[in-house]
Parts: C-alpha cells; sequence; structure tokens
C-alpha cells in the first residue's frame, strides 16, 4: 500500500497467532493463525468545545466512519509461540507472502498468506491453503520463541540454546542440518544485521546478547557480552544506525548499546 | 551506551522506530508501553516533574521517555507500522490497540 502513508482513514494489516489453552471441561481449544484486516483507522474524535483548537474546523477527515477489522484463520497444530512476517525490503508485494510460526510442539511452519490478503481485500478466487507451505522439524520436541526473517533466510531459535538457519531458493526451504550454538540457555530473540546479511545478534535467558556471523567456522558466536542481570528477553536492532541495539531484560532494564564497542 | 530502569517487571517487546532512529517503544509485564527518544537531552533547567507514584514520592521521569501508554493488560509484543509514520501496534492478554501519539 505504499510508504510514508499518513492521510486518514488508515488501513493496516496483521498477521496474528493464538494461544488457546484449555476450555473448561472440553480439553485443548485450537490455535489458529489469524489475518486481519484493520480499516477505517481514523483519529480519536474529542467531544469538548474547545473553541482554542484550531485545528477543529479543518480536521473532517474520517469523522463519519466507523473502524472496521475484518479476518481470516487458518487452523495452527498448537500454540503459536512466535509468528513474524517476512518483510523484503524494496519489493512492494510479495507474491508468495511468507509467514513462519513457532509452534509449542517444536515445529516451526511458514505459511503463504497472499491469498488471505486477496481475499479479505476483494472478491478472490484464489485458493486458500490450509496447511502450511514448508514444516522446519530440526527443532525436535524443543520449542522457541525466535524467529526472524531476513535477507539471508529466516532465523529460528529454541529453548534447548540452538539456532538453525532456513534459506530460501526457487527450489524451496532448505535448512541447514547443523545449528549455531554457543548460549547456555534458551534463545529468547534473534534480529539480522540491517547492514551485513551474514551477520546476526541474539538474546538469551544465560543473560548475554550475541553476535554471530554466519561464515564463522564452528557456528560459534563472534561476540558475546554480560547484557542484563537476568534472562535477556528482546533485542531490536537499528535499522538506520547499524551500530545501535537495544536489548530489554526480565529484571525491566532497557539497553542501548553501541556495537562498535564490543570486542572482535 | 544507555540504560533505562524505568519498567517494574519483564520486558516483553522493543522495537525500534522504522526511521527516526532515536526512538524505540517497549513493553513490559507492568503493564506499560513507552515510547523513548534518545536524543532529549537532560535539560537541568527544567522544572522538576510534578508526577508522583502512588505512595505520594515524586517520580524521576527520564528526559527521554516520551510517552506511557497504559490500559492494557499484560502487553506481549508491540510493534511499529512499518509505512504509517508513528502508528504503534499493540498485543495484550486482553486487547489489542492500534494507536499514534508521537509526531515522528
Amino acid at each position: 500500500m505504499g510508504t510514508d502513508r499518513s492521510t486518514y482513514p488508515q488501513t493496516a494489516w496483521i498477521v496474528a497467532g493464538t494461544q488457546a489453552g484449555e476450555i473448561p471441561g472440553q480439553g485443548k481449544a485450537k490455535d489458529e493463525v489469524v489475518i486481519m484486516r484493520l480499516g477505517g483507522l481514523s483519529k480519536t474524535q474529542h467531544n469538548d468545545n474547545d473553541s482554542d483548537d484550531e485545528d477543529e474546523d479543518d480536521d473532517d477527515e474520517g469523522e463519519d466512519e466507523d473502524a472496521t477489522l475484518d479476518f481470516l484463520t487458518i487452523p495452527h497444530v498448537g500454540a503459536v509461540n512466535r509468528i513474524r512476517a517476512r518483510t523484503l525490503p524494496n519489493e512492494g508485494q510479495p507474491d508468495p507472502y511468507h509467514v513462519a510460526t513457532f509452534s509449542e510442539t517444536g515445529k516451526v511452519h511458514i505459511w503463504d498468506v497472499r491469498p488471505y490478503i486477496d481475499t479479505l481485500s476483494g472478491p478472490s478466487s484464489k485458493p486458500r491453503q490450509k496447511v502450511p507451505l514448508h514444516t522446519i522439524s530440526n527443532h525436535g520436541r524443543n520449542e522457541g520463541y525466535a524467529v526472524e526473517w531476513g535477507q539471508t533466510g529466516l532465523l529460528t531459535g529454541d529453548i534447548a540454546n540452538k539456532i538453525y538457519l532456513t534459506t530460501v531458493t526457487p527450489a524451496g526451504f532448505h535448512t541447514s542440518p547443523n545449528p549455531y550454538l554457543s548460549h547456555t540457555s534458551s534463545v529468547e530473540d534473534l534480529q539480522w544485521s540491517p547492514s551485513e546479511n551474514t551477520v546476526f545478534a541474539s538474546a538469551s535467558a544465560d543473560r548475554t546478547v550475541r553476535v554471530w556471523d554466519i561464515r564463522a567456522k564452528g557456528r560459534k558466536s563472534v561476540v558475546s557480552v554480560e547484557a542484563h542481570d537476568q534472562d535477556v528477553n528482546v533485542i531490536s536492532w537499528n535499522k538506520s544506525v547499524e551500530y545501535l541495539l537495544v536489548s530489554g531484560g526480565d529484571e525491566g532494564g532497557i539497553k542501548v548499546w553501541d556495537l562498535r564497542m564490543f570486542k572482535e | 551506551m544507555a540504560n533505562f530502569s524505568w519498567h517494574t517487571a519483564p520486558i516483553t517487546s522493543v522495537e525500534w522506530h522504522p526511521t527516526d532512529s532515536s526512538v524505540f517503544a517497549a513493553s513490559g509485564s507492568d503493564d506499560q508501553l513507552t515510547l523513548w527518544d534518545l536524543s532529549v537531552e537532560q535539560d537541568d533547567d527544567e522544572v522538576p516533574s510534578s508526577a508522583f507514584d502512588a505512595d505520594g514520592k515524586p517520580l524521576v521521569v527520564p528526559s527521554q521517555l516520551l510517552f506511557v501508554h497504559q490500559g492494557q493488560k499484560d502487553v506481549k509484543e508491540v510493534h511499529w507500522h512499518p509505512q504509517i509514520p508513528g502508528m504503534v501496534i499493540s498485543t495484550a492478554s486482553d486487547s489489542f490497540n492500534v494507536f499514534k501519539t508521537i509526531s515522528c
């Protein structure tokens, strides 16, 4: 739909996964991947008569439209621990549109949600698959929470400290059989470098943030930093300033790192 | 480089703004969603904050903290919309919230 959209009303698309749990007396509820279209998003209207507000007269965009929510679902085996849509920079509308889910069963599923988006956008005759395009079984029975798409491929990290890389080729998906292994506890989050497509960072319950290069022999991390007093839950790599990384920990702390300070 | 201990429970999500390189959003199990701007500097001439905590003690609000969004329980993820500037979505145990506050 284009970048830098700033007029109202707005439309936004999201994919979400459920963690349905148990229905009392009925057993496990069915989990799903949900594709949602949020339409008619407008500014919140104020009901007070504030004569100081100069903008009131000019701002009648989207006044009469209510927000809308339309959605479609795909059955999913197991609770969705994490769901991530594949965003390809410089590409308008990827087709197929890949979404990855890490299930509590240990399997990572890759779905094509393009037919679902098309159906929500208007009449579409594209068949909607209810099964994944591909399933990664390399994590075995170990569930995980770390999923991250990048130009080089899909990274997935599990509670058994392992990180697998799956590349996407015209022939299909291929997962390297040998994991990246250096963390001493569960891998919680993964982030590709915005500037170097062989480099990624990871956050772990072992309290470290590590930086890796997929070319490194032995598949070990290149740099390791004791980042937080407790588990490191999340990290985000700044897209425009490639040496800035922010991390969040179990103790509630948020830290911003200058990666140029990390020893090689 | 910077260390913010504002949240009082595990951080569940953190994400840089897609285009403004000094801004990021964070969410925590303390039911808060916070927006931060690293480029805001501490101004010593500023009047001390008039915010108070539940016990009546003055709160020290970091100058980089732009905005706190509350109202959801157990916020799990927060994301910036990649194309609509300043639009944030958050998911929690009870709801999705989609909102836009700061001007970038």
